[in-house]
């Protein structure tokens, strides 16, 4: 049997730096703070593990504020999420197919300006824009429409500026699926009789569904944990469930219990996304009919 | 089933002028070919036609009425793409169904006729494979079917076949002119491949740089070239210079000791002309039979459906196609003597 | 040779995921001594005995140390590490402060327990934390004899039982700055002076008023809304202060949790009455805001800073010095007026802390009372004291309930 020479063979052992990054960073801590839920507290480096518990399962399940600021923080995802999309299908389609090639670059560089500077300053930029005295109410104040009042301090801002911030995540996503879609396509969805929506409904959004979901992916995940954008813009009623989290591990050091609240986000979030993704393919299927 | 008719069509794009004015007719039922290399405006044509471009100047009527400026989407006609342009999320019956559903035919009606369309292009049963798992000769049927489920006016169809491989294209060739016999939809095809143009159509009409070189059906285009262009586009022609003679009232092409009769259609004795003569129109002959003319064969090349015999007719060039076993016979360096007929010669005045 | 390259590569990764930390995944059969650093009960094997018997070191405001570092632990940028302090003492006593930050007294706590790379011998820890740290043998106690300058603290803040000195007297913190934190209110925006903390709750303050994040503060402010004392953690009763918050909600503008959220909403207008740290109210003072502070009746929220010597030291006698250092007259006068030493005060921010040096507290003028929260002095200061993890728990999530509404 010839021993083969110079064709790169899959070995086991070359996938394991990235196989090896995968389970050191992303699987083990998942395992960790699965197990860290059921912590007695806090784990020091160097103490003696404190001690197993269900007391944080069973405290999480009588903390009616929790649960609240859950189904809250989902919302807010939700709404975040769904404003994205619809502001992101006209970006995307504008710079993947109506401006000139040339053009492209330029306003994906524009797109992604925001990644260029630090999140902290995103947020403060916004809150100077909208705040009372800010840029905006001078704006309406001088074309007519005083007393107007400012967003500031209420979910409203929170929602804004988590629109702000992650609006171009979603704006890529859909533009890479489209990017793909070939011109013939709506070329012949035209002439078959289709109107410009029509078009639009059964050709392009289902070619966009995979950047579609990645965008939602990428968007309403990170939304629904956030805490540092409902700290400074949300005001009274606008704490997140991220917050809730944060004192646990940062004022409160109960590992434990913050882990608990983390592992039910991360469950509920994977719930939401699989019955997203779901969804997707029903209605794919429903638009292309069904595949062998 | 309806007439086509483009008047004076004028196009440009930027500074480039595209078409310089384009117009012909269309029967019912008729299959034309645009026929022309690549940048000369075919594909133009067929956008304008169905409505993807607007011309600058010019109409489209079709059975009459003016639908220049009527929008792609109201237009009752068929396009089928070069490359397939399926809709990849889409399974093959929701495809082909896809016209009739934006026509909102009932669901029941639209089974019906999918199911029908499919078996017409002979791929009963594939209603629920994924378009992307066809080959690129199903792809191309279930394309045909998508565009001629809906009974549209008029099928264009811009060089379909010119993505599959030359067994696929010859078999399509054939179904594609079949289906359309057989549904007698008006059809214009767009193709590079004179052989195609030559095969299916009733009419092809020759573009040559945004005009019309020559119109006709395909035997007077291939023998009877109205131009230079004409004669070299479709088939080799070879072209032999000479001058007009006439002897005994018939005309000749004369150049040396190559005499070569022709029909005249102008020209007086002494003109400076091209003759365009085919190779596979030549016999080989003796020398003393009448109209022999000395070839001197050089090489010969065997082609599969005949041989090329490439010597020179006197002192020009010239390509002979001769079929089969006597061809096989002769050797390089032979000299041969052929013959033609004055119908199968054409000659254009200087260029 | 691919394969001998392929596992080059992956022990290469192996290697420097672990090269970083110290931290093992947790196991029940885990003990100290693997992770490779000291249990509490060994750190320092030439540290003095624990009350400094024998002939006891007296801090003499002078000396030359030659050279000798000592490692002082604090927030950032809390005075420390301002010239006045550190450069002054470095010079004074011939020696190097290697000035060490933490995030919170949990963490502070680890790094005691654990060691860590710097040995720690000096440290500031609060007043809710001290007896802890003082339970859990992490500081000294230390003869108050040693130190001269204690004697010259204030008597509302030199000895606070249990905070700094237990029952039998014996001194284990010593303090060197207190903080109120009062409550603030924009005259021009209200029509009536509070006096108690109950007034936050005005009709005229609906939706006006902002308060720390922080569970602490928040807390003491929620015990005193319901009439009771935070001191006695167990016996604030969690359904009474759930009564007063409710009450306090609708109150709400925001929370704040650093300077500039306390600004933004003063100067747009939105956050009138509230509780604020009093750096921030000289800052706006300073400015021209119309903003005003009182002393309720019931007691002012606040705290007490303390410097404490970590056990196990090895620089006993330094850090003697250092304490009685920050708190001579001297020092804490130009602790709470920025005036009085050769450093600029513009290379440390102007930033003034309350004396707990009564001299120093004597002779501040009224500008400088005011602009501390000292103008009046407060009458009480109410602190939290240590909360068992239970409770901190049950207050954490009480206040959480009060935030989450």
């Amino acid at each position: 049997m010839k021993k083969r020479t110079n064709t790169l063979q899959p070995n086991a052992l070359w996938t394991l730096p990235s196989a090896g990054m995968l389970l050191c960073l992303t699987i083990a801590p998942l395992v960790l703070l699965l197990i860290f839920s059921f912590m007695n507290r806090n784990l020091f480096a160097g103490q003696p593990w404190p001690g197993w518990t269900i007391g944080n399962i069973t405290r999480i399940f009588q903390n009616a504020a929790f649960w609240k600021l859950l189904w809250k923080s989902l919302g807010i995802a939700a709404i975040v999420t769904v404003i994205c999309i619809i502001a992101a299908y006209p970006a995307a389609w504008a710079i993947a197919k109506v401006v000139k090639p040339k053009n492209r670059n330029l306003l994906m560089m524009v797109v992604i300006l925001p990644f260029f500077t630090s999140q902290l300053l995103l947020i403060y930029s916004m809150m100077n824009l909208i705040e009372t005295g800010g840029l905006l109410l001078t704006l309406l104040d001088a074309i007519g429409i005083h007393n107007a009042e400012s967003i500031m301090y209420t979910n409203k801002a929170t929602i804004l500026i988590l629109t702000y911030e992650f609006l171009p995540y979603m704006i890529l996503c859909l533009y890479s699926s489209m990017e793909g879609i070939n011109d013939n396509l709506i070329h012949a969805s035209l002439i078959l009789g289709a109107s410009k929506a029509k078009t639009f409904t059964n050709i392009v959004f289902p070619m966009s569904v995979p950047g579609l979901l990645s965008g939602i992916l990428l968007v309403f995940v990170p939304v629904a944990g956030t805490f540092a954008e409902p700290n400074l813009v949300g005001g009274n009623g606008g704490m997140m469930v991220g917050s809730m989290i944060n004192i646990q591990y940062k004022d409160n050091l109960n590992m434990g219990y913050g882990a608990v609240m983390a592992c039910i986000l991360l469950i509920v979030l994977c719930v939401i996304m699989a019955i997203v993704s779901y969804a997707a393919k029903r209605a794919q299927i429903h638009i292309g009919g069904e595949v062998e | 089933m309806a007439d086509l008719s483009v008047k004076g069509l004028k196009k440009s794009f930027g500074d480039h002028e595209v078409l310089k004015g384009v117009g012909f007719d269309v029967k019912s039922g008729d299959f034309l070919s645009l026929l022309g290399p690549s940048g000369c405006g075919k594909t133009t044509i067929l956008r304008i036609i169905c409505g993807l471009e607007t011309a600058d100047e010019g109409e489209v009527l079709v059975d009459g009425a003016d639908v220049t400026k009527v929008r792609p989407e109201k237009r009752n006609i068929g396009l089928v793409f070069q490359n397939y342009a399926l809709f990849p999320s889409m399974n093959v019956a929701k495809n082909v169904g896809y016209g009739l559903k934006m026509h909102k035919v009932p669901q029941p009606e639209i089974d019906e006729r999918v199911n029908e369309a499919l078996e017409l292009v002979k791929l009963g049963g594939y209603n629920s494979r994924r378009v992307t798992q066809l080959s690129g000769g199903e792809q191309q049927r279930v394309a045909l079917a998508r565009a001629l489920v809906t009974k549209p006016n008029i099928l264009l169809l811009d060089e379909p076949l010119s993505a599959l491989d030359r067994k696929v294209r010859a078999e399509m060739q054939y179904e594609i002119r079949n289906l359309q016999r057989k549904i007698g939809t008006t059809t214009v095809f767009v193709t590079h491949d004179q052989e195609e143009a030559l095969t299916m159509s009733d009419q092809i009409i020759l573009l040559h740089d945004g005009q019309i070189e020559q119109q006709g059906d395909p035997f007077t285009i291939y023998s009877q070239p109205a131009s230079v262009f004409a004669s070299d586009f479709l088939g080799k022609a070879n072209l032999l210079s000479g001058t007009l003679a006439c002897e005994d009232g018939v005309w000749y092409v004369c150049s040396e000791n190559v005499r070569i009769p022709v029909n005249h259609v102008g020209g007086r004795e002494g003109d400076t002309v091209k003759a365009a003569v085919r190779g596979e129109y030549f016999e080989f002959c003796s020398p003393e039979t009448e109209g022999a003319n000395p070839f001197h064969l050089e090489k010969k090349i065997f082609t599969g459906l005949s041989w090329k015999l490439i010597g020179t007719l006197g002192a020009q060039p010239l390509d002979i196609s001769a079929l089969g076993t006597h061809a096989g016979t002769l050797s390089e360096g032979d000299d041969l003597f052929v013959r033609i007929r004055p119908e199968n010669v054409v000659y254009y005045n200087n260029n | 040779m691919k394969k001998a390259l392929a596992l080059i590569l992956a022990l290469v990764m192996v290697f420097a995921l672990c090269a970083c930390g110290t931290a093992e995944t947790p196991a029940p059969a885990e003990t100290p001594a693997e992770t490779g650093t000291d249990a509490p009960a060994e750190t320092g094997t030439d540290a003095p005995a624990e009350t400094g018997t024998e002939t006891p070191y007296i801090a003499k405001g002078e000396g030359d140390f030659g050279g000798a570092t000592l490692v002082v632990a604090n927030w950032q940028g809390y005075c420390f590490d301002a010239p006045y302090v550190m450069q002054e003492f470095e010079k004074r006593f011939n020696c190097k402060i290697e000035m060490v930050n933490y995030d919170s007294y949990d963490d502070l706590m680890t790094r005691l327990q654990t060691g860590d790379s710097a040995v720690i011998d000096v440290c500031n820890v609060s007043q809710n934390y001290t007896q802890y740290f003082r339970d859990n043998d992490l500081i000294m106690v230390v003869d108050k004899e040693q130190i001269p300058n204690f004697a010259g603290l204030a008597d509302a803040y030199r000895e606070v039982y249990p905070y700094n000195v237990d029952e039998e007297g014996n001194v284990f913190a010593f303090p060197w700055c207190f903080g109120a934190t009062s409550l603030v209110y924009n005259p021009e925006a209200i029509d009536f002076t509070p006096e108690h903390w109950t007034d936050l709750l005005n009709e005229q303050l609906t939706g006006k008023v902002a308060t720390n994040r922080d569970y602490g503060d928040g807390m003491i402010l929620a015990a005193l809304l319901s009439g009771q004392d935070p001191a006695f953690p167990d016996e604030v009763d969690l359904a009474k202060v759930n009564e007063a918050l409710a009450k306090f909600k609708p109150q709400i503008l925001t929370f704040w949790g650093s300077y500039d959220e306390i600004m933004k909403p003063w100067k747009s207008g939105e956050f009138v009455a509230g509780t604020m740290w009093s750096g921030a109210y000289v800052q706006l003072k300073a400015e021209g805001y119309p903003i005003e502070y009182v002393h309720p009746t019931e007691g002012t929220i606040g705290y007490i800073d303390n410097a404490c010597i970590v056990k196990g030291t090895d620089q006993y006698e330094l850090a003697i010095e250092y304490i009685n250092f920050l708190e001579s007259y001297e020092i804490q006068y130009t602790m709470a007026t920025t005036e009085g030493s050769d450093y600029n005060p513009e290379d440390w921010g102007y930033m003034a802390y309350p004396p707990v040096n009564a001299k120093a507290l004597e002779e501040l003028t009224e500008e400088q009372r005011s602009t501390l929260y000292l103008n009046p002095e407060p009458t009480k200061l109410c602190m939290l004291n240590y909360l068992s993890p239970e409770m901190k728990d049950a207050w954490v999530d009480c206040w959480n309930n009060f935030m989450a509404e």
